[in-house]
């Protein structure tokens, strides 16, 4: 597939690989050292040795193939070396190197200049002025910054900084990226292709985009037409608060912020819009739940407050609270306590433990009136209960109906909700710790599954 | 369709105009089948006596000049007239308005147009972006559009299900669907004008900058749809 030879590459140049751990060079052949599905060659004008491995003095002298060169040379170095890949056979170039585009009309002309130089030999660029590409699933980790933790979410920036931020808060919320591709200047490869790339890619469940501008917008759209019509694309778009202040003889011109027109083409396009980062990261964790049938919702819980609040967030994204059987609803009440709320959102109360969890989860997935279920709990501390028993309840209870409906968890325990989290995200059901962040993913399993139904 | 729309948008052009009059943009509109109303253009009063009986009072006249575009701060507008009396004393009263909102106003000629019954007020819109090309605006007209700027885009053209999903998705969109007892709006035909526009700035993207169909008369649910006043900027 195109762009394999991007994260899947046989063997990898790290041009400007180095020995200086204050250089950027250092930390991406460090990085790379761990990469599992090929060769990684230091490339070093000076050293002989580059931590350990024997260094070569141009790309060309490397007696392999190389598919992928990573460039990480000061800026005055990069046509030659772009040429000396070009004459390698190299196919695909991440460039680090800053410097470029971002700097002014010469900068642009130097960029252009480089893709062009780049095109005769039949290369693709990714950058300038990006942190680099990482593939969790092979263990490659082009950049400069640390790793993210392995998972289902392709994840495309074009901010560097705000990516490895991202990056960051992802691992520490245990939240993981099949991808992250940080796209700098977007010289040559742009989202358009990656996100066609990342429709195709088995290991990607959704695409996350943080967009801040898209040069050419139709092809764009073309794109994501198509894309989304394989997997789930979010987007977070930046500069949503630029005015429609825009210099226009008409009503509409002026009415029409350049916001409004990006938000327009992802409506159009089958995009679901995000307002900020911990809402694209919630709807992209979704997806490793299968799309639901309909919009209602059934809600467990062993606390009232957060059943409510979840309920509310349903509420405001057009989801439904479902209206349960009367059969589930005298079963429930069979083996709750009197206290017990067996009406949806169904309140097991502060006693109920991981076989309470286990039943109720199951009645209420085996509902036909159920299309979703959140199961949440504020895990208690008291009365002898593990920290994972709940977890474990809801966990058996999907393996066993195991009918094809998607599951949220909402765990609002702060740090005590920890070993819980991991037991459920191993098998591969979405926690989150907010109503407002289950409550959008929710909506997002909706709307891309009302969308397919049309 | 197109050449004829063509036609009148390349004769403005030759006149070194960028601004279509609201006469000329209803023409452009009308060559796509948009629904406009049944007026005309007059150029001596007698016209205009003779075109307001052909239309039946009560009628208004509407006095075209490139050079004002906002026609109700120049107050060359005038509604609701009963007859031919009315109609004379009227016709002089916007021409002097006119002179003295902008002495060296170029007249094109008054346009005759019937009395329309009111009707539930929106807005059809065309904007160009720089990355994304033109696209249509949708929103309730008065104070929805001026102060809630309650108003959805797409980029056109646009597909039959767009114009659908604009009009839901405005805050407005009870209003349009029928509430406190009133009777649903003709949505129908607020689609079938959404699709035509989009079509219309498709064969046209090379000529038209911007354009605004404001108001838009939206009547009773099977009653249709009209343009009361259309504004066309050319690139």
């Amino acid at each position: 597939m195109t762009f394999d030879y991007f994260f899947k590459p046989k063997a990898i140049a790290v041009i400007g690989a180095s020995n200086d751990p204050l250089k950027l060079g250092y930390e991406v052949f460090k990085n790379l050292k761990k990469y599992k599905d090929g060769k990684v060659y230091p490339v070093n004008v000076k050293d002989e040795v580059v931590q350990g491995v024997k260094a070569y003095k141009n790309v060309k002298d490397i007696p392999d193939e190389v598919d992928l060169a990573v460039i990480v040379v000061p800026k005055k170095f990069v046509k030659q070396t772009v040429i000396d890949c070009g004459e390698k056979g190299v196919k695909g170039i991440v460039l680090i190197t800053a410097g470029f585009g971002e700097t002014g009309e010469e900068g642009k002309r130097e960029e252009r200049e480089l893709v062009e130089i780049a095109h005769k030999y039949g290369m693709r660029i990714i950058g300038p002025n990006c942190v680099g590409i990482m593939n969790t699933h092979n263990d490659m980790n082009a950049t400069f910054i640390m790793d993210a933790k392995k998972g289902d979410i392709a994840f495309v920036s074009q901010s560097g900084a705000l990516g490895a931020g991202i990056v960051y808060k992802t691992v520490k919320e245990g939240i993981g990226f099949s991808k992250f591709i940080s796209i700098g200047n977007m010289a040559d490869v742009d989202f358009s292709e990656l996100m066609e790339y990342l429709a195709d890619d088995p290991e990607s469940k959704a695409i996350a985009l943080y967009i801040e501008g898209i040069k050419d917008g139709r092809k764009f759209m073309e794109a994501a037409k198509k894309v989304t019509k394989k997997k789930p694309v979010i987007v977070l778009k930046a500069g949503k608060s630029e005015s429609g202040a825009r210099a226009a003889s008409s009503h509409t011109g002026s009415l029409a912020g350049s916001y409004k027109i990006y938000e327009a083409a992802f409506k159009q396009t089958g995009i679901l819009v995000a307002n900020t980062i911990d809402e694209m990261l919630s709807m992209a964790r979704a997806f490793t739940q299968p799309l639901p049938k309909g919009n209602k919702v059934a809600i467990m819980t062993n606390a009232g407050g957060p059943g409510v609040l979840t309920a509310d967030e349903i509420d405001r994204h057009g989801l439904k609270l479902a209206n349960l059987k009367e059969e589930t609803m005298q079963k429930l009440r069979e083996f709750l306590p009197p206290m017990a709320a067996v009406k949806n959102p169904v309140d097991m109360i502060a006693s109920a433990r991981g076989e309470e969890y286990y039943k109720t989860a199951k009645l209420l997935l085996e509902d036909e009136n159920v299309d979703m279920l959140i199961a949440i709990c504020v895990v208690p501390t008291f009365a002898g209960m593990t920290p994972t028993e709940h977890a474990e309840g809801v966990i058996r209870a999907v393996k066993e109906v195991n009918n094809g409906k998607p599951v949220l968890a909402l765990f609002m325990a702060g740090y005590v909700s920890e070993p819980a989290k991991e037991l459920l995200e191993k098998e591969g059901i979405p926690v989150y710790e907010r109503p407002e962040d289950v409550g959008i993913a929710a909506y997002a399993l909706w709307e891309i599954a009302r969308r397919k139904n049309k | 369709m197109k050449d004829e729309a063509l036609r009148i948008i390349e004769d403005v052009l030759s006149k070194g105009r960028k601004a279509l009059v609201e006469y000329e943009a209803k023409q452009v509109l009308k060559a796509y089948e948009l629904p406009v109303p049944n007026e005309k253009l007059a150029k001596t009063l007698d016209e205009a006596l003779e075109y307001a009986k052909e239309i039946g009072y009560p009628v208004v006249l509407k006095l075209m000049s490139p050079q004002i575009l906002h026609k109700s701060d120049a107050k060359i507008i005038a509604l609701n007239i009963k007859n031919e009396e009315e109609l004379k004393k009227k016709w002089e009263e916007i021409h002097e308005n006119a002179k003295k909102y902008r002495p060296d106003a170029e007249i094109l000629g008054v346009l005759v147009a019937p009395m329309l019954k009111p009707g539930r007020e929106v807005i059809i819109g065309v904007t160009e972006d720089p990355q994304f090309g033109h696209a249509i605006m949708f929103g309730l007209g008065g104070i929805f559009v001026e102060i809630l700027k309650d108003v959805t885009f797409r980029i056109i053209p646009i597909e039959e299900k767009d114009a659908w999903a604009m009009i839901k998705s405005i805050k407005g969109y009870p209003i349009l669907a029928g509430a406190r007892g009133e009777p649903p709006a003709d949505m129908k035909a607020l689609v079938d004008m959404m699709l035509k526009v989009s079509k219309l700035v498709d064969d046209l993207k090379d000529y038209i900058k911007e354009m605004d169909l404001n108001p838009v008369f939206v009547y009773n649910e099977g009653e249709g749809a009209v343009v009361v006043d259309a504004r066309i900027i050319l690139k």
